[in-house]
């Protein structure tokens, strides 16, 4: 399969994996903030400012906006072309990556992700965000799951898939660690917190709902929340499909499904790394996590499924790319060439 | 002209039952037999064929996609393409693999930009000199675009002959070469009946059809054509057939067409059972081209009675 190929299938599904994230993080907080009293400016940005740097794009925030305000934070998120991680942004780059390998999808999921982009590139969008935000929010939940299934029920499970199947996970891990590391500040630098305040006990359970861990935690743990048992489920649990074990246990098998090397060995550096953090994370428990500090480990975690990613790229992609530049020219370019029909 | 049939036959199934019509759809299965035997001489097994296209900004694109889809090759870009150990060599997923054919649908100004334009982002550094080495084929060849000049067509029947031996079975349309002073006379003089094309043109840019031009027209592109007669070649205005046509509500009226044949040349020459129909979709225009509102029709060759 060339490169190329599989490098858009890897964002395609990455990218879709991203837009949903962002509309469960958002989602959740401006929930949140009718749970909550005392609501003066500073409370405010305590409560916007983390999330802009739970998605990492913090100083991009800055260039744009002054102030971590509710409508500042919520429109970079969602709408804003200049965050090339927004909500909008990620399904353009989604579709564009589709577009580049139209042959290798099937017509279902192509027409779900042009509906899911007309739908946030015309005036539809802004209204229905207007009347309800979380009625916008569970439209592009539904696109993207909807996306999710198509790719699993209509896509030939090839090699292909599972490059899509990679990046699915790779963000998926790594979206669940950030929005886990949401309210850190809150936490001793070291070791779990002795006591749980009710208004945090509503934040660490938003946390799960950006999640939609909230009834799957319930099961296991009963109503009872607190930091120590929601980091353990969102990363240690092995059988939900959104914690990082989970998704980093995919992550690894996507990889070896697409080299054809068995689980106990390695063929390069992506597959020892994502090999070496399964075994990591099955064999750790909570408490030692939060001995280091849960920030302090999560900050690795991403760093360490930042690595996977690059390594697959170096892997299987690398090859030099143009840069933007470049990129301009080479769409002139390609605008230039007779069209001639066959 | 694949999809024309495609659609055709959805619509109109039992048309191609009472009229016996020749399929076209071994067109891509051909093409690649035909892409395969040009295959270099160095190379053994399966020659690897690719099609090679500008990127998915070009308005062609998805006949490219189309194309390589139906022959079961791999559509490439030139940033898929390197020069690896004197092979062109697409990047995979397995690492480099050779690519002994290349059907490329990138003019070739932007082929190499080692060769041709240094600024062309779309080509592969170094392919020409591979090609030369004989270690690729590039279908069409590189050059082999001086067919679309227009003054070519001048020289059609002197070539037909040459190689032949044989005088031209289908006429030419009578041309005129304004590099050609007497000829550029007879043009100027008779401006207002004749069509006057640029020898490079395409698409239907950059010409003048006298019959239906102004006056002022006319003596603007009169001033050209003095500026730089060896651009242009002129013929007089062609009557093209006339087809019945939908127009709307219904209606059909006639439009002007023309006809657009494949002929592939591998191994043997192949002439496909069918074609491109090309139609002005403006009444009374002569002006096919799709990239000006032109149409297109399904074209049938019949079996006969054979």
């Amino acid at each position: 399969m060339l490169s190329r190929v599989a490098n858009s299938l890897y964002w395609m599904s990455r990218y879709i994996e991203r837009a949903e994230n962002i509309a469960r993080i958002v989602d959740v907080n401006l929930q949140l903030l009718l749970d909550l009293r005392d609501l003066n400016e500073k409370r405010l940005a305590e409560h916007w400012l983390p999330i802009v740097q739970t998605t990492g794009d913090e100083e991009q925030f800055f260039t744009l906006h002054k102030k971590a305000t509710a409508k500042n934070v919520t429109e970079f998120l969602v709408f804003q072309m200049e965050n090339p991680n927004s909500i909008v942004s990620s399904i353009c780059q989604a579709r564009e990556n589709a577009r580049m390998v139209r042959d290798q999808i099937t017509v279902e999921l192509w027409e779900e992700l042009n509906r899911i982009y007309w739908f946030v590139r015309g005036t539809e969008a802004r209204k229905v965000w207007k009347e309800s935000p979380s009625e916008f929010f569970q439209q592009i939940k539904a696109g993207s799951l909807h996306i999710i299934g198509l790719t699993d029920a209509t896509l030939i499970h090839n090699e292909g898939w599972w490059f899509a199947q990679a990046g699915k996970f790779l963000e998926r891990a790594d979206k669940t660690s950030r929005i886990l590391d949401l309210r850190y500040q809150t936490l001793p630098e070291k070791g779990a917190p002795k006591s749980v305040s009710q208004e945090d006990a509503l934040e660490w359970s938003a946390i799960l709902r950006s999640c939609s861990a909230w009834d799957a935690y319930k099961s296991i743990n009963g109503a009872e929340v607190n930091p120590t048992l929601v980091a353990e489920f969102l990363l240690l649990n092995e059988e939900f499909p959104r914690s990082v074990e989970f998704c980093v246990a995919e992550l690894n098998r996507a990889l070896r499904r697409i080299s054809g090397v068995g689980e106990n060995k390695f063929c390069n550096a992506a597959e020892k790394l994502a090999g070496r953090l399964v075994a990591e994370l099955q064999f750790t428990t909570i408490d030692e996590i939060f001995d280091q500090g849960l920030h302090q480990y999560l900050d690795v975690l991403q760093l360490k499924l930042n690595n996977i990613g690059a390594e697959l790229f170096n892997a299987y992609i690398f090859q030099q790319f143009n840069n933007l530049e470049d990129e301009i020219m080479v769409q002139q370019e390609e605008q230039q060439q007779q069209a001639r029909l066959i | 002209m694949l999809e024309n049939r495609e659609t055709m036959m959805q619509m109109f199934p039992e048309l191609f039952h009472l009229n016996k019509v020749r399929p076209v759809e071994d067109y891509p299965k051909t093409l690649r037999q035909s892409l395969a035997s040009l295959a270099p001489p160095g190379c053994s097994g399966k020659p690897r064929v690719a099609v090679l296209t500008p990127g998915i900004f070009n308005s062609a694109y998805y006949e490219h996609s189309f194309l390589a889809d139906m022959m079961g090759v791999e559509l490439v870009e030139g940033s898929d393409l390197r020069v690896v150990d004197g092979k062109v060599k697409m990047r995979t997923t397995r690492g480099y693999e050779a690519i002994d054919v290349l059907y490329r649908r990138v003019d070739d100004d932007f082929l190499d930009p080692m060769t041709f334009r240094p600024d062309s982002a779309l080509g592969i550094p170094g392919i020409m000199d591979v090609y030369k080495a004989g270690n690729i084929t590039i279908a069409n060849a590189p050059g082999t675009g001086i067919a679309d000049d227009k003054a070519i067509y001048s020289y059609m029947p002197d070539i037909v002959e040459f190689y032949t031996g044989e005088k031209a079975i289908l006429q030419n349309v009578p041309t005129w070469r304004c590099s050609d002073p007497d000829s550029l006379k007879y043009v100027l003089d008779n401006l207002a009946d004749l069509v006057v094309k640029e020898v490079h043109g395409s698409g239907g840019y950059g010409m003048l059809i006298g019959p239906t031009s102004s006056r002022k027209e006319i003596a603007a592109f009169r001033d050209k054509l003095i500026a730089r007669p060896g651009n242009y070649i002129a013929q007089p205005t062609i009557s093209l057939s006339r087809h019945p046509t939908h127009v709307n509500d219904g209606l059909f009226e006639g439009r002007h067409i023309d006809l657009r044949p494949f002929v592939l040349y591998g191994e043997k020459i192949v002439t496909v059972p069918g074609g491109l129909t090309r139609v002005a979709l403006r009444k009374g225009s002569l002006v096919v081209n799709s990239s000006q509102g032109g149409g297109s029709k399904d074209t049938w060759v019949l079996y006969g009675d054979e």
